[in-house]
C-alpha cells in the first residue's frame, strides 16, 4: 500500500465523513476542527515519524492529503 | 440620548463613521452606511411580508451579510434567531418547532437545509430579496416600537437536551451596552476582533457595542484558533484593539507558545467570559500585553450576558482563582443556597413559548416580593476582599461517598499542574466516577501525585485520560460530553 492511501486510512480512521481524497480546502471550509487537526499531527508523526514544531502548523499544510504528506515528507526523521 | 431601539446606535455610526469599516472578515467588508442601508432593505422586505414581533430563524455563516439579515429583522419590528448551521438537524428541527419562525433568511448554500426544516415557513435566500424599501411602513413600525419588544432569542441547550430559547429585549441589550461601553471603556472607533459565534450570546457585546461607538468588528474565521501564530499575525495586520473570547480560545493561543514569537502592539483591552479563566492561561496574556486592560465577565445568557464583572488591577499567582467580582449596574446579585441569583434590568422575560421552564427559572426574589429573580444555577461564594468567586455548576456538584464534591474544584487544582495545557472533569454517576482528561505533556503519574497535594483524598480522579486536545463546542467552550463519549468509547469492550 502506498503512503497516500495509508495516510488516507489512517485519516478516515479520525473522521468518516470526510473525503480527504478529494477535499483541497479542509481548512478554509472548516471541515476539519481543532480536534482533528492535533490527531492528525499526532497520526503524521505515527506514520511517518514526522515530528512537525509547533509553530511550524500553518494552514495551508493541513488543506488536502497531498499537503499533509508534502509536510510529513519536510520533517520526516530517519 | 435615551436610546429605545438599538437600530437608533446604527443610524447614528451611519451618520457620524458612514464610510468606515462596520462588519468585515478576510476581505468582506460593509461600512456603517453600507450595513444601515443593506438592513433598511431586508427590513422593508420583511415588513410587506411579516407582521411586527414575528420570529426570523437566520441560517448564514458569520459575515457582515449575516449581521444584515439580523438587523434586518429588526428594521421589521421583528426578532432574529440565528442558527449554527452545522449542528444537526434533529436539533434543527426542536429548535424551528419551538420557535415556529414567519421567514427563514439564509444563504444560498444553506438553502436546502433551511428547506429540509422549514416545515411551511416561507425561506428565502438573501440573493432572492427584491423590491424597494417603503419608508413609510418602517417608519410605522419605529412608531409602534417598544423598548420591551424582542429582539433575539438565542438557545442554549437545556440540561434535559431540549433547546430553551432564551428571549431578550432592545431594553436588555440597551442596559448591557451602555453599561458594557462605560465600564470597560470603549473608546469610540474600537475595533474587535470577534471569536463567538452569532449564536453565542458573547457576540451581542461584540455586535452593539461596536455599533454604539461606531467602531468596527473584523469577524475571526473560526479555523483561523486552530493555528495561534497565525491568528496572532491576522490580529496585528487588521490593527484589532479589542478581544472578548472565551477562555478555551485565550489558552489554546497561551500554551501554544505564539505570544512569545508575536507582537500585538494594537490590542488594548482582553475581556473574557463564558468559563472558568484560568490563571496562568491570564498571566501569559499579561505578560505579553502588560498595559492592556484585563477584564473577567461572568453571567448565563438569561441575564444578557454579562452580570458579573472584574477588572484584573492586582497580581494572581497560576494557582489563584480568579474572581469574577461585582454585579454589574443595574443589577443585584443574591446568593441564595450558595446560588448565584441574579435581579435587574439584564434579565430576559423568559424562554419563548415556555412558561413552565420560565416559571421554574425565573422565580420572586425571596427578600423584595416585586422583584423578579433568575436562578443561574451555578454556585458562588464572597472572597476576604468581598469579591464573588465562581464555585461551578450546581449540576456538577456531585455527591459521591457521602461527600459533596465540586469538579469545578478539581479542574482548578489541575490546570496549576505543570505540563497541562488544557483539562476538565467530568462525572459518570452511574459507575460513581471521577474521569480526569488533559492535554499536554504531564504524565498520569505526576499528575495525580500532584492533586495529591492538592485535594483531599475523596476529591480524586479514578479514571484518567491523556488527549492531544479537548474538544471543544461551536462556541469555542470545552465539550464535555464529548470527553466522556471519547473515554466510553476508548474503554467500550467488543
Amino acid at each position: 500500500m502506498d503512503e497516500k492511501q495509508t495516510l488516507l486510512n489512517a485519516l478516515r480512521e479520525i473522521r468518516d465523513d470526510v473525503d480527504f481524497a478529494h477535499e483541497t480546502a479542509l481548512v478554509e471550509d472548516g471541515l476539519i476542527d481543532s480536534l482533528d487537526l492535533t490527531q492528525i499531527i499526532a497520526v503524521l508523526d505515527e506514520l511517518f515519524s514526522a515530528h512537525i514544531p509547533a509553530g511550524e502548523i500553518e494552514p495551508e499544510n493541513f488543506n488536502s492529503v497531498d499537503a499533509m504528506l508534502a509536510l510529513a515528507h519536510h520533517y520526516q526523521t530517519r | 440620548m435615551n436610546v429605545r431601539n438599538v437600530l437608533e446606535w446604527l443610524e447614528s455610526a451611519a451618520v457620524s463613521a458612514p464610510d468606515q469599516a462596520a462588519y468585515d472578515a478576510h476581505g468582506d467588508r460593509l461600512t456603517w452606511r453600507e450595513t444601515a442601508d443593506r438592513a433598511r432593505f431586508v427590513g422593508a422586505f420583511l415588513a410587506s411580508r411579516i407582521p411586527a414581533q414575528s420570529p426570523v430563524l437566520i441560517l448564514m455563516d458569520k459575515s457582515p451579510a449575516c449581521v444584515t439579515a439580523m438587523l434586518g429583522a429588526v428594521y421589521a419590528g421583528c426578532f432574529y434567531t440565528p442558527l449554527d448551521a452545522s449542528m444537526p438537524p434533529a436539533r434543527m428541527r426542536l429548535i424551528r418547532e419551538k420557535l415556529n419562525p414567519a421567514v427563514i433568511l439564509c444563504e444560498d448554500k444553506y438553502r436546502q437545509t433551511a428547506e429540509a426544516i422549514a416545515d411551511g415557513a416561507p425561506v428565502y435566500a438573501l440573493s432572492d430579496l427584491d423590491g424597494s424599501p417603503d419608508p413609510a411602513l418602517l417608519s410605522q413600525h419605529r412608531k409602534n416600537h417598544l423598548d420591551t419588544d424582542l429582539l433575539y432569542v438565542l438557545f442554549t441547550s437545556g440540561s434535559t437536551g431540549t433547546p430553551k430559547g432564551v428571549a431578550i429585549t432592545h431594553q436588555n441589550v440597551i442596559d448591557f451596552v451602555e453599561w458594557a461601553c462605560d465600564a470597560l471603556r470603549l473608546p469610540v472607533g474600537c475595533r474587535f476582533g470577534s471569536q463567538a459565534p452569532f449564536y453565542f450570546d458573547n457576540s451581542v457585546l461584540d455586535i452593539y457595542c461596536a455599533m454604539r461607538q461606531a467602531g468596527s468588528v473584523f469577524l475571526i474565521n473560526r479555523s483561523l484558533f486552530m493555528f495561534p501564530g497565525k491568528l496572532l499575525e491576522e490580529l496585528r495586520l487588521e490593527k484589532i484593539d479589542t478581544i472578548f473570547w472565551v477562555p478555551s480560545a485565550l489558552t489554546a493561543v497561551a500554551s501554544s507558545g505564539a505570544l512569545l514569537s508575536h507582537s500585538l502592539p494594537d490590542v488594548k483591552r482582553v475581556f473574557f467570559c463564558g468559563e472558568v479563566m484560568p490563571c496562568r492561561t491570564m498571566n501569559l496574556w499579561r505578560q505579553a500585553l502588560p498595559d492592556a486592560d484585563f477584564v473577567n465577565m461572568y453571567g448565563p445568557t438569561e441575564i444578557t450576558d454579562v452580570c458579573a464583572w472584574y477588572r484584573v488591577e492586582r497580581d494572581f499567582a497560576d494557582t489563584d482563582a480568579l474572581p469574577i467580582g461585582f454585579p454589574c449596574a443595574n443589577t443585584r446579585i443574591d446568593l441564595v443556597d450558595g446560588e448565584i441569583c441574579v435581579s435587574g434590568v439584564g434579565l430576559s422575560p423568559g424562554y419563548y413559548r415556555d412558561p413552565e421552564k420560565t416559571a421554574a427559572a425565573f422565580t420572586v426574589h425571596p427578600f423584595l416580593p416585586m422583584q423578579r429573580m433568575y436562578r443561574t444555577g451555578d454556585l458562588g461564594e464572597y472572597n476576604d476582599r468581598g469579591e464573588l468567586l465562581f464555585l461551578g455548576r450546581r449540576d456538577s456538584q456531585i455527591k459521591r461517598s457521602g461527600y459533596r464534591i465540586e469538579l469545578g474544584e478539581i479542574e482548578a487544582a489541575l490546570m496549576t499542574a505543570e505540563g497541562v495545557l488544557d483539562g476538565c472533569c467530568v462525572y459518570d454517576p452511574a459507575k460513581e466516577k471521577i474521569l480526569c482528561a488533559w492535554a499536554g505533556e504531564a504524565e498520569e503519574k505526576a499528575l495525580k501525585a500532584h492533586l495529591k497535594t492538592r485535594l483531599p483524598k475523596y476529591m480524586l480522579p479514578d479514571l484518567w485520560m491523556r488527549l492531544s486536545a479537548l474538544p471543544k463546542t461551536g462556541s469555542g467552550k470545552t465539550d464535555r460530553l464529548h470527553v466522556k463519549r471519547m473515554y466510553d468509547e476508548e474503554h467500550t469492550v467488543l
